[in-house]
């Protein structure tokens, strides 16, 4: 079989699933389509295999990937860091729907997300997922980017009868065309410094291209452009805005799958960008991206202190957190990469575990949407508040949960990168986004209940692991440390 | 005695936390009756392995003994190393004691939630202990900032005013501002030496720079732990708000960690920083003891008086550290356990009154003294330690710190002693409001007088600082092994 596609066979696995379920689809009557999602697509053992075989190809590859693996003429690569990294968009996006399956059924329910169109798109943009984060070529990561946010706004889109979710994905549509304009003109431009769109070429070239002013002009301007592109879809300030509007209008499926999907594989690409063709111009992109991150961080983190709906509480956090991890990369740093690499991973996952448990609670069978509808919760089911507190916890970097190690990380670089000021400023900014978390914890065991909430939680999915890890932690990190180290080398 | 190769300090440390999860996994109808024997248990196997402490440390080895390493990320040398001296021991000790204390002060006041409320008081004793003996900077950070969330919820769920509930937002808030200080000095230590081992930055001499530096980071720290004015606003609220054992730990114990801190670091790793600028925290404390005396001889609100009281004893505590002498340091080591234990006690005398009257308001009470005898002369004795009466408890660590005092700045001194009349003032002005006079309403008269339960607790606590006062010479011991081989460096 050609190399090539042994390197690429989750993605042609996962083509060939999402194209199956579409075929299958045109044999059903169109009211079947509900019991389709929630009995076909959604059986928890089909998953379970899918996952354990996949998990099994990601580690043989880890343990005999020593370097790179380029394919398919150069425009795809494999390496321990893409392999990791799809590996936890793999767990984080196919956990989501699943091992999930009968809370979220639920949920998808509630929203009206019930047609049989919208597990495949899913797949489809979490393929476009795994071919970002392998891009070998600015050709590719383009066309990838799109495959991965144009079948995630046709599914916001399938909700026809709502005028939020519309309106919501009309806004992340365009807020997507606008970063791929300017990822484009970018790429235009730095093919025109470069000669090439290759990432390794360009790499290699660097001396050519520093030794002509022109060259290193067009080239600059090429990165910045490129690196706006990336902001805009990331949501990074100066642009942000358009983030929490789509996290309070659309479902919390979506939001979760936004996270998991979009913003981790953007981050690791900008990593591989960072250390390999714009290695040169780490003049430019360390105080860029240590200041775009202190911004998002002060913007997260105040502006989330104003916040009684959860969901536009969790976007301002959110934007805090990506800021979190361009403040790693700003450290231009090698521990700082990695410091920010966990950050990442370990911030997904807590914040996917969190919406989960957030979208199995309704009232009325209708979406909890402020902190007023959690009050009491503590009281009715201990077991996932108590869950929820955790990772609340861990989200607000208190120790000695995950979060608290992954921000310690960062502390740590920044401290050797920069100066001991910006510590104390960025440990006030975390002072105030831990108010926020620890608001919502007071709303669920201080106070008292108003309605009567109805959870569909069942302890029998893989989200009760998140929790449990996000305690374990302390006991992982040393092992988690490595790898990620490892991986991150195989990129060098 | 030697021990050899025995993780006893660990055992010490974890015994509570494997308590904590027990208890947890205790089913639902019988935790009612279990978890608490569970609790108490495993507090009292703490104190007995503490006390095998006192029989097996070496007083003529300085330094630190018992020493426990475990490398858990080596690439920034985060290490698990506990170990004990001499000023560790006597806030293990008092730790060790106070918990089934303050386990049983809650015995029956539990109505909700047993379960979550026993696991959450060991989780608190286990990362306390943890904090003590500490010998890795980042671990005593660690545990300072992890004891915040047992206590965030204890007062969340189990507070007297439940209406607002903005006392454990604004706990965590101070403290963190706190904890933000501390982590920035502990970071910039780590930059500057590459290590978070106390044992190996206590060996290297810090340039003058970077200990005024670091140290006002450290100073600002604990300042706002232990209450210090200007940060003091946030203990009388929260003690406003809290049970009775609640306050008891938080200002026995987690307050007192901040006391902990200051003579940890601050006599020893920074002694240019307290030798050149004593002025100032010297200035804050002699302010705090004023101010917070006086405004306690302001107060109706019972607790709150008793909450700047213990802002008061903390600016003692900063007071003899800032004269950094030997005398002095070893008077607030003396100060910081004996008040720990008297203010624990007077705490619980707060919490007996509330249980029988739900009130703290002082013209709600009169007259107790005909009705409930023996609680008065238990408080009266609490009241005398507070006071710095001789021979109950809190006079001999005033004495350490007033005599270093008066030979280096006598109006200082003078104003100490005027302070010092304010406490006498407002404690027999409140003992008098209280349980002289005559009885205000037919409520009192049918008062109870203390049971078994409270008895034991407030006899174990006035035996404990009767003892301290008559005989200090234990505390003055581990004070000896712990400043006078470091001063002398």
């Amino acid at each position: 079989m050609n190399i090539s596609i042994l390197m690429f066979l989750p993605e042609l696995f996962l083509l060939i699933f999402s194209i199956g379920f579409l075929f299958v689809r045109n044999f059903r009557k169109k009211s079947e389509d509900t019991a389709f999602v929630s009995t076909f697509f959604l059986p928890k053992g089909f998953y379970f295999g899918l996952i354990t075989l996949l998990v099994i190809f990601f580690i043989f590859s880890w343990v005999n990937y020593s370097s790179h693996g380029l394919a398919f003429h150069e425009f795809l690569t494999a390496n321990k860091l893409t392999i990791a990294t799809k590996l936890i968009i793999l767990s984080l996006g196919i956990g989501w729907f699943g091992l999930a399956s009968s809370s979220l059924s639920k949920a998808l329910k509630r929203d009206d997300y019930t047609h049989s169109e919208y597990p495949s798109l899913f797949l489809f943009s979490l393929i476009g997922s795994f071919l970002l984060v392998s891009s070998h070529n600015f050709l590719s990561l383009y066309l990838s980017a799109e495959l991965q946010i144009i079948p995630l706004c046709t599914a916001m889109a399938l909700r026809q009868d709502s005028d939020t979710t519309t309106h919501a994905t009309l806004k992340y549509f365009i807020a997507n065309i606008f970063g791929s304009a300017f990822l484009l003109f970018g790429i235009a431009l730095i093919f025109g410094a470069g000669g090439t769109l290759n990432f390794e070429e360009i790499f290699k070239n660097s001396d050519w291209i520093l030794h002509s002013s022109k060259s290193l002009a067009m080239f600059k301007v090429g990165f910045i452009l490129l690196l706006v592109g990336l902001m805009l879809k990331i949501a990074l300030v100066p642009f942000q805005l358009w983030v929490v509007d789509i996290y309070e209008e659309t479902s919390l499926t979506q939001v979760a799958v936004f996270t998991a999907l979009v913003q981790v594989s953007m981050l690791v690409l900008l990593c591989r960008l960072l250390l390999k063709p714009f290695f040169i111009l780490a003049d430019v992109w360390k105080p860029l991206l240590l200041w775009i991150g202190l911004l998002s961080v002060a913007w997260g983190a105040f502006g989330a202190l104003m916040q009684y709906n959860i969901r536009r509480l969790t976007a301002y956090a959110n934007i805090a957190h990506m800021g979190w991890v361009a403040i790693g990369f700003g450290t231009g740093l090698f521990s700082g990469f990695v410091s920010a690499l966990i950050y990442l991973f370990t911030y997904a996952l807590t914040s996917v575990a969190f919406f989960f448990f957030w979208t199995t609670l309704s009232y009325n069978d209708q979406n909890l949407e402020s902190l007023e509808d959690i009050k009491g919760l503590g009281s009715h089911y201990p077991v996932q508040s108590f869950f929820m507190a955790i990772l609340l916890l861990s989200l607000s970097s208190l120790p000695p949960l995950a979060g608290f190690w992954a921000k310690l990380f960062i502390f740590f670089n920044i401290a050797h990168a920069e100066s001991l000021p910006y510590v104390i400023f960025l440990a006030s900014l975390s002072i105030v986004a831990c108010v926020c978390y620890l608001r919502i914890i007071k709303k669920i065991y201080f106070e008292e209940s108003l309605r009567p909430i109805s959870s569909s939680y069942d302890w029998k999915t893989s989200w009760t692991l998140v929790p449990l890890y996000v305690i374990a932690f302390i006991g992982a990190q040393n092992l988690l440390f490595t790898l990620v180290k490892e991986a991150l080398r195989s990129e060098l | 005695m030697h021990l050899g190769y025995f993780p006893l300090l660990s055992i010490i440390i974890f015994l509570p936390l494997f308590g904590a999860f027990f208890v947890s996994l205790i089913n639902e109808s019988i935790a009612k009756t279990n978890a608490k024997y569970v609790a108490i248990w495993s507090s009292l196997v703490a104190l007995f392995l503490t006390s095998l402490l006192w029989v097996y440390f070496d007083f003529n080895t300085p330094g630190f003994q018992f020493i426990d390493t475990l490398s858990i990320l080596p690439i920034f040398s985060i290490t698990y190393k506990v170990g004990v001296d001499g000023l560790t021991l006597a806030f293990v000790s008092l730790t060790a004691i106070l918990f089934p204390l303050l386990i049983l002060a809650s015995w029956n006041n539990i109505k909700h939630n047993l379960k979550l409320y026993v696991s959450l008081i060991l989780m608190l004793e286990s990362f306390l202990l943890c904090a003590f003996c500490s010998l890795n900077l980042l671990f005593f950070y660690l545990f300072c900032e992890a004891c915040l969330l047992p206590l965030y919820f204890l007062i969340g769920l189990w507070g007297i005013e439940t209406k607002t509930q903005e006392a454990p937002i604004h706990f965590m808030v101070y403290n963190l501002i706190g904890s933000l200080f501390l982590l920035s000095g502990i970071i910039k230590l780590y930059v500057e030496f590459d290590t978070f081992d106390l044992q190996s930055i206590l060996h290297i001499s810090l340039a003058s720079s970077l200990q005024i530096f670091v140290g006002i980071f450290f100073l600002i720290s604990f300042l706002i732990r232990l209450a210090i004015f200007p940060f003091h606003a946030w203990l009388p609220f929260i003690h406003a708000q809290s049970s009775a054992p609640v306050s008891m730990a938080l200002t026995s114990m987690v307050v007192n960690l901040a006391s902990y801190g200051m003579l940890r670091f601050l006599p020893t790793l920074f002694p240019d920083f307290l030798k050149n600028y004593s002025v100032f925290p010297g200035c804050l404390a002699l302010f705090t003891i004023l101010y917070a005396s006086w405004i306690a001889f302001k107060q109706i609100h019972i607790k709150k008086m008793m909450a700047y009281a213990a802002i008061a004893q903390g600016g003692f505590v900063l007071l003899g550290v800032s004269l950094c002498t030997v005398e002095s340091i070893n008077g607030a080591l003396l100060h910081a356990i004996t008040q720990g234990a008297i203010l624990a006690g007077l705490f619980f005398c707060t919490g007996v009154l509330y249980n029988r009257i739900q009130s703290f308001h002082m013209d709600d009470f009169g007259g107790l003294t005909k009705v409930m005898p023996i609680f008065a002369t238990l408080f009266f004795i609490f009241s005398l330690g507070l006071m710095g009466m001789p021979l109950a408890g809190g006079f001999t660590g005033k004495l350490f710190i007033m005599i270093p005092l008066f030979k280096e700045h006598l109006m200082w001194g003078l104003l100490i002693i005027i302070s010092m009349l304010f406490t006498s003032i407002y404690m027999l002005w409140l003992y008098r409001h209280t349980f002289f006079g005559i009885i205000t309403g037919t409520l009192i008269l049918s008062l109870k007088d203390l049971d078994v339960r409270e008895k034991t607790i407030l006899i174990i606590l006035s035996f404990l600082i009767i003892g301290l006062g008559i005989y200090p010479k234990p505390l003055l011991k581990v004070a000896e092994h712990t400043f006078v081989h470091r001063m002398q460096q």
